[in-house]
């Protein structure tokens, strides 16, 4: 019965040394002998095994007791998979003759599954063995990688050329009032992407009409630019003309932050049991990219280093707002039901996962972040832990 | 009349390729591509061209499996060149397949018997084939088949994890290599996991 006594220690010791008053010294050679036969016969008669474990005098002997119906099937499992791979023993001889059914049953499953993989993993490698050989030769040349990257590289720059050639255009079709903001999203598969580009035409032309009228009823005072909008005159040296009389020469408006959201649902460990996927917990995630609301905010400050058109406190602030948009530590804020990123719209490269202690985890790629709920934003920590790592991978790859 | 076939790894001598092939499936390449054209003259010559040459293919592609699943078994030991145990296994599993009395007779008398340098030869001591796929008829077994191509399909590890080792006869240690899993302990809850989640989709494939 030796190697089913080493199963068995395998088995139930983590569950005997989770027991405060557990005593290694009482459990000798003799003891898991008689123990392991005793489990063998655990469908006839449970009490010996009963015995045994009260003969440990343990604090929660009822509690390991309440486990071994959970031992015994490990154990069949283990003894039908050594036997199936070939290897007997005196206990698998003992379930073979008793006709044990649940040993069996246990035994006939991974025959025919051996069966079905033999057969399929058969049919895999004959349909491939003429590709084979040509997988096993094939590598690449110094040549041809060389030729590859400096084709590619060419194709990348006269790619940007394109770009710049359009950017050239735009820019000679400037006219006095333009906005930054470029439809870019003409091309792109269509996505929950909520437009607001309507509103800065609106937010623009109100600005303009707006400060024109406060010009001309108001001429004295000073021109604060509305949050989004900037709109700035130029002086002419020397001009004694009424203000009403000046040119508008530019507005500017300021390129909304982008929020696209799309429901992820949460991946969980498979301890927790089977959930249809319609149960499943969802979590909202709002991406909120900031790359227009960037470039806008850098033109507007370049040009005003030209015109000074801008207030200069108005101008600290999108400076500031800048400088925080352009933090490379990237942000978060959780309430367990929504999750907002400040990042592109890349829902594929995201997951969530929840773990049986109900903490919450980022996956991004390959990486994981801590997920801690809170009101305010936080930066995304990585997670670093090996053990909370692989119990993670280990949850997603359950979740495959 | 020999057919020269120049590989790439010509070079290997056929005890290194065995060894390279216990790693490296697809070293089966090699011998595919070393073996194949005078293993299937030989098998034209023994059965006069009565079998069409996709049937010679077959039985030459399930000579190969053979020769790996010795292989991977463990304690396989090539006693004559890669050739003449192909040939060997080819003429074995063709005597099965049409019986003694269609052979070609005068083949009896060309093939020289052990002479191991002959690319024709082969040992009529190896009796090796391949073995039948039990029940493979049963709901189960077509269940769980169904199953595994599904799980293939899907993507994932489990497919992987459960061939290596029920087919390719990795040991835990290789497969927490492979994985990069921390240890065999963990390799081990995973592959029943896997079992268990084939088990389920055999289950639903049978009542549906």
């Amino acid at each position: 019965m030796k190697t089913a006594t080493v199963l068995v220690k395998n088995i139930i010791l983590p569950q005997l040394e989770k027991d405060p008053k557990f005593d290694v010294q009482k459990t000798n050679a003799d003891f898991w002998g008689t123990f392991t036969n005793d489990l063998l016969r655990f469908e006839e008669d449970a009490k010996p095994l009963y015995a045994s474990i009260y003969s440990l005098e343990l604090d929660g002997a009822e509690k390991v007791i309440s486990k071994l119906s959970g031992v015994y099937s490990k154990l069949l499992k283990e003894l039908a998979e050594s036997y199936v791979l070939g290897q007997s023993s005196e206990a698998t001889e003992y379930l073979l003759k008793s006709n044990n059914d649940h040993f069996l049953k246990e035994v006939r499953f991974l025959q025919t599954m051996e069966q079905a993989i033999k057969s399929v993993e058969r049919k895999r490698i004959k349909s491939d063995l003429p590709n084979t050989y040509d997988r096993l030769a094939f590598e690449l040349s110094e040549t041809d990688i060389t030729n590859a990257t400096k084709k590619k590289g060419r194709e990348d720059l006269k790619e940007k050329m394109k770009q710049w050639d359009t950017e050239l255009v735009e820019e000679s079709d400037m006219v006095p009032v333009f906005s930054m903001l470029k439809n870019e999203n003409k091309n792109k598969k269509q996505t929950k992407v909520i437009s607001l580009s309507w509103m800065k035409y609106a937010v623009a032309a109100s600005i303009i009409i707006a400060t024109g009228i406060f010009y001309f009823k108001n001429p004295n005072s000073g021109i604060i630019p509305a949050e989004n909008g900037v709109v700035t005159t130029e002086d002419k040296k020397g001009t004694t003309e009424h203000p009403i009389n000046r040119p508008v020469i530019e507005a500017i408006v300021l390129a909304e932050i982008e929020t696209s959201s799309r429901s992820i649902t949460v991946l969980e460990p498979s301890s927790l049991g089977f959930t249809p996927s319609d149960k499943k917990p969802k979590v909202t995630v709002y991406f909120k990219d900031a790359t227009q609301r960037i470039i806008s905010l850098e033109k507007l400050i370049e040009k005003n280093k030209v015109s000074s058109s801008v207030d200069s406190k108005i101008l600290d602030k999108y400076k500031a707002e800048l400088a925080d948009l352009k933090n490379p530590n990237e942000k978060y804020s959780f309430d367990g039901k929504t999750l907002t990123l400040f990042c592109k719209y890349d829902p594929k490269q995201y997951g969530i996962i929840v773990t049986e202690d109900q903490r919450y985890f980022l996956k991004k790629g390959s990486v994981f972040y801590n997920l801690k709920i809170s009101s305010v934003s936080l930066p995304l920590e990585k997670v670093t832990d090996a053990a909370t790592i692989e119990s993670l991978e280990k949850i997603t790859f359950e979740n495959e | 009349m020999p057919i020269i076939t120049t590989t790439k790894f010509g070079h290997l001598k056929d005890k290194e390729l065995v060894v390279l092939i216990q790693q490296n499936q697809d070293y089966l390449g090699e011998v595919y591509k070393r073996c194949k054209s005078y293993s299937i003259q030989f098998m034209r010559k023994m059965t006069n061209g009565s079998m069409k040459d996709y049937e010679l293919d077959d039985v030459f592609h399930d000579s190969i499996l053979v020769l790996y699943e010795k292989i991977i078994a463990g304690n396989f030991e090539l006693t004559a060149s890669l050739q003449t145990y192909l040939n060997s296994v080819c003429r074995f599993q063709l005597l099965n397949k049409i019986g003694k009395d269609k052979v070609n007779s005068d083949y009896q008398d060309n093939s020289v018997d052990e002479n191991d340098d002959y690319p024709m030869s082969y040992k009529s001591t190896i009796t090796d084939c391949l073995d039948e796929i039990e029940d493979p008829k049963e709901n189960q077994f077509t269940a769980i088949e169904r199953a595994l191509v599904i799980m293939k399909e899907a993507g994932g590890h489990c497919y992987e994890l459960l061939t290596l080792f029920w087919y390719h006869k990795n040991s835990m240690v290789e497969l927490t290599q492979h994985f990069g899993y921390s240890n065999a302990d963990n390799t081990k809850v995973q592959k029943s996991k896997c079992q268990k989640r084939l088990e389920k989709m055999a289950f639903n494939e049978l009542n549906n």
